[in-house]
């Protein structure tokens, strides 16, 4: 019985890639830059896993730069290109009002230190950046470089990707495009090449890896001033020792959440159709807030009458885990930013709640779910 | 100037509690009780008085001094602290300590000071003046450290200070104390302490008027989470630092919220809770024979701290509410907040039941009338009776 449904902050290390990590941390000790054959073996590691995720993510085995995590690939992505601009090309960055902190805030600190200036996108009611603002947007004025997030940890809401990169391109070809992936690793398929993205940046514990791994991926004729400087490891991108046996279990997460991920997104979405029927049918007063056609496993629901905060504190001491908003700002109830862009009052933003579900939850889970949030809030609802 | 100078003595002065006549004896008691709970875990001291004076020795050379200073300058009652060298009453003796004494202090930089002496002679059988110490001393030390060291007796960077009693004292550095009476001499009080900024400062106000307290705060889980109730733990923490052992009461508050909530009119919620929260705190206050309730109030300062509102919730109890903020500005409290260290802690973002369940427009002049419609469909004390059987009672104390 899984009672833990804050999947989008974080989900538990997959058994197998847990069991590989153990034994690979006490077999491949040396460091993968060693040329002495225990470092042969940290390498070898390293090039197999790179070799999984170029497959399963459809790019080349040279396009990937490990990093800390989902954070750390969107510094460098934009930071990165950022520092390296020609002195003609102009400093502006193009991004939307419904991206994770980690953006937001690599954008102010550009406005700070490094005199770029920043176009924010609207976003729809339904949680998508605004299009045609941004086509306006890239039209009107020249930008050097481009950030949306692929799928939102706040509500699930997709954008349009193709269709974004698409304008931004059509705009102006020179603009290097960069988006934050996390969400959607693992959960639907992803193509990098497909993608016509510049930069892509992922993170491993979303889907099963340990924390602190995550990637860039970056398109091969790209170039990056690297963030962390030293040994010169990672083709010079990313200097550092690589950690192999986390390299290797952010590479085999990847790969294992990418088999049956077509039937387990399906299953994924009736979760979340048999908790909304619930709702509905134990008459509990609900919006959700989440797209109808976003990402199944992320849904956000407003509770009239209830703050989310007490609706996750009442059902944390019935062991059961969820979130207020994305983890990042759990305490600042009706302070969210992205849902206040989205057009919703302090109000709806108070009494919101992020249940995110997984392909382990059964319907089970999902009945113990929604029969509680039922009882809760007929015992503190106070409309 | 630098700290420094090995010691393993203290001496406190003492302020207002000298001044107590009869009762003089007790007070002083109660200081060293004081004294003695904040350090007993640190190891073993003798602390007396002595020619109004509290001296406080360490037992033992590895004990930690710098904490024990900090944490004797706490306590009320004390007006200042001096870790202090003791030497016999010999004048060479003290001629050789007073050479090691600042040579120790010049030897942690390389940077010139000026300086002064101070001789006090207490002792007047001893064979020197205290002018005449002073200047040879002072001679001495110049002759010693001639590059170091210059004389300035307006505006010094530190002063030497010598005492002569039935032992020499020698020190270099004053620290203030918070002044005011030692805690357990003013009896006890309720203090109904929130997350805010300004109930813990009320407790410390009344805990610095020799008051012991006992702190009674009210849970609403779910609607406040564990946060919540950590964050007024750790304020009572930092209280009883100043105040000793504090009685904690958590009051599982949420069933009757409710139905206050649900029977009294929003705009009088505010004032009715708060008369609820008198109330149950007056009855645990005299079962645990407090003899007055503590709050945070500052007139005006919200809706529920009119003048009106003060009165009206006031009418539920016959026990005095101190109110020690009641004439102080926001500023002043937020200034004292930050100097005893509960600032910090509360200005978290995790709400208590005050801000959780506060009308959207309170009635901010209500008169006792108002609360009689407001409370028709309730019983006030049968609620508090019931409150009173859901309250977890344990110690919160800074110092094991």
């Amino acid at each position: 019985m899984s009672k833990y449904f804050d999947y989008t902050a974080s989900a538990p290390i997959k058994q197998n890639v847990l069991d590989n990590y153990i034994l690979n941390t006490r077999k491949c000790y040396a460091n993968p830059t060693s040329s002495h054959l225990f470092g042969l073996e940290s390498r070898k590691l390293i090039d197999e896993a790179r070799q999984k995720i170029a497959k399963t993510l459809d790019c080349n085995e040279s396009e990937i730069i490990f990093t800390s995590g989902g954070s750390e690939a969107i510094n460098t992505a934009l930071k990165g290109s950022a520092y390296n601009l020609s002195d003609f090309a102009p400093r502006r960055l193009i991004t939307s009002r419904g991206e994770h902190d980690a953006t937001k805030e690599t954008a102010l600190f550009l406005e700070r230190y490094c005199d770029f200036e920043t176009t924010w996108i609207g976003l729809e009611k339904t949680g998508e950046l605004k299009l045609d603002e941004w086509q306006a947007a890239v039209e009107e004025k020249e930008h050097s470089l481009a950030s949306f997030i692929y799928v939102s940890n706040e509500t699930g809401a997709i954008n349009d990707l193709r269709k974004i990169v698409e304008i931004t391109r059509q705009a102006n070809p020179r603009t290097l495009i960069h988006s934050d992936v996390v969400q959607i690793i693992g959960k639907l398929p992803f193509s990098f090449r497909k993608s016509g993205l510049d930069f892509a940046s992922i993170s491993g514990h979303k889907f099963g890896a340990p924390k602190s791994c995550g990637m860039l991926l970056v398109r091969d004729n790209k170039e990056i001033e690297p963030l962390i400087h030293g040994g010169g490891q990672q083709n010079n991108r990313r200097s550092g020792t690589e950690d192999a046996p986390l390299i290797y279990a952010l590479a085999e997460a990847v790969e294992l959440s990418n088999d049956k991920i077509a039937a387990s997104y399906e299953r994924v979405a009736e979760l979340r159709e048999r908790f909304l029927g619930l709702l509905k049918q134990f008459e509990v007063p609900h919006q959700v807030i989440s797209p109808e056609d976003g990402l199944a496993l992320v849904l956000t629901i407003s509770f009239p009458g209830l703050r989310g905060e007490t609706m996750q504190n009442a059902l944390s001491a019935r062991e059961i885990a969820v979130s207020t908003g994305s983890a990042c700002h759990a305490d600042q109830a009706g302070n969210n930013e992205v849902l206040a862009a989205m057009g919703f009052d302090k109000e709806t933003i108070a009494n919101s709640v992020r249940f995110s579900f997984n392909v382990a939850h059964t319907s089970k889970d999902i009945d113990l779910l929604a029969q509680t949030v039922c009882n809760i809030y007929k015992e503190y609802a106070r409309p | 100037m630098p700290n420094s100078n090995n010691t393993n003595l203290l001496l406190v002065r003492i302020g207002e509690i000298i001044l107590k006549g009869l009762n003089r004896g007790n007070f002083v008691r109660q200081m060293i009780r004081n004294i003695r709970f904040r350090i007993n875990d640190l190891g073993d001291f003798d602390i007396h008085e002595h020619n109004s004076r509290v001296w406080v020795r360490a037992l033992s050379d590895d004990i930690d001094m710098k904490e024990v200073i900090e944490r004797v300058t706490d306590v009320f009652g004390i007006v200042s602290v001096s870790p202090v060298q003791e030497l016999p009453l010999d004048y060479e003796e003290l001629k050789h300590a007073t050479l090691n004494y600042v040579g120790d202090l010049l030897a942690k930089n390389t940077k010139s000071y000026t300086f002064k002496l101070e001789t006090r002679r207490v002792n007047k059988s001893f064979p020197m003046g205290s002018y005449e110490i002073s200047a040879d001393l002072g001679a001495i030390l110049l002759e010693a450290y001639p590059e170091r060291l210059k004389v300035d007796v307006h505006q010094p960077d530190f002063i030497v200070q010598v005492e002569i009693r039935d032992s020499i004292y020698l020190f270099h550095r004053t620290i203030p104390g918070p002044s005011g009476l030692p805690s357990g001499m003013s009896g006890k009080g309720m203090l109904l302490i929130s997350g805010g900024i300004d109930s813990p400062v009320a407790g410390y106000m009344m805990a610095s008027r020799g008051m012991r307290l006992e702190a009674i705060y009210f849970h609403t889980f779910p609607y406040t989470g564990p946060e919540a109730l950590k964050k007024v733990e750790d304020l009572t923490r930092i209280v009883s630092r100043y105040a000793g052992s504090i009685l904690f009461h958590q009051v599982d508050f949420t069933e009757a919220m409710l139905a206050l909530v649900d029977a009294c009119p929003e705009d009088m919620l505010t004032v009715v809770m708060r008369r609820l929260m008198f109330l149950v705190a007056e009855k645990l206050a005299r079962s645990q024979n407090a003899k007055c309730l503590i709050t945070g109030e500052s007139l005006g300062q919200v809706a529920s701290q009119t003048m009106e509102a003060i009165v009206a919730t006031d009418a539920v109890t016959t026990m005095p509410v101190f109110r020690p903020l009641i004439g102080i500005d926001k500023n002043d409290t937020v200034e004292i907040a930050r100097r005893i260290g509960t600032y910090d802690t509360s200005i978290l973002p995790y709400d208590d039941c005050c801000t959780v369940f506060v009308s959207k427009h309170p009635k901010t002049h209500p008169s006792l009338l108002d609360v009689e419609i407001a409370e028709e469909e309730l019983d006030l004390e049968a609620l508090a009776d019931a409150v009173l059987d859901k309250i977890d009672t344990y110690p919160i104390k800074a110092y094991t």
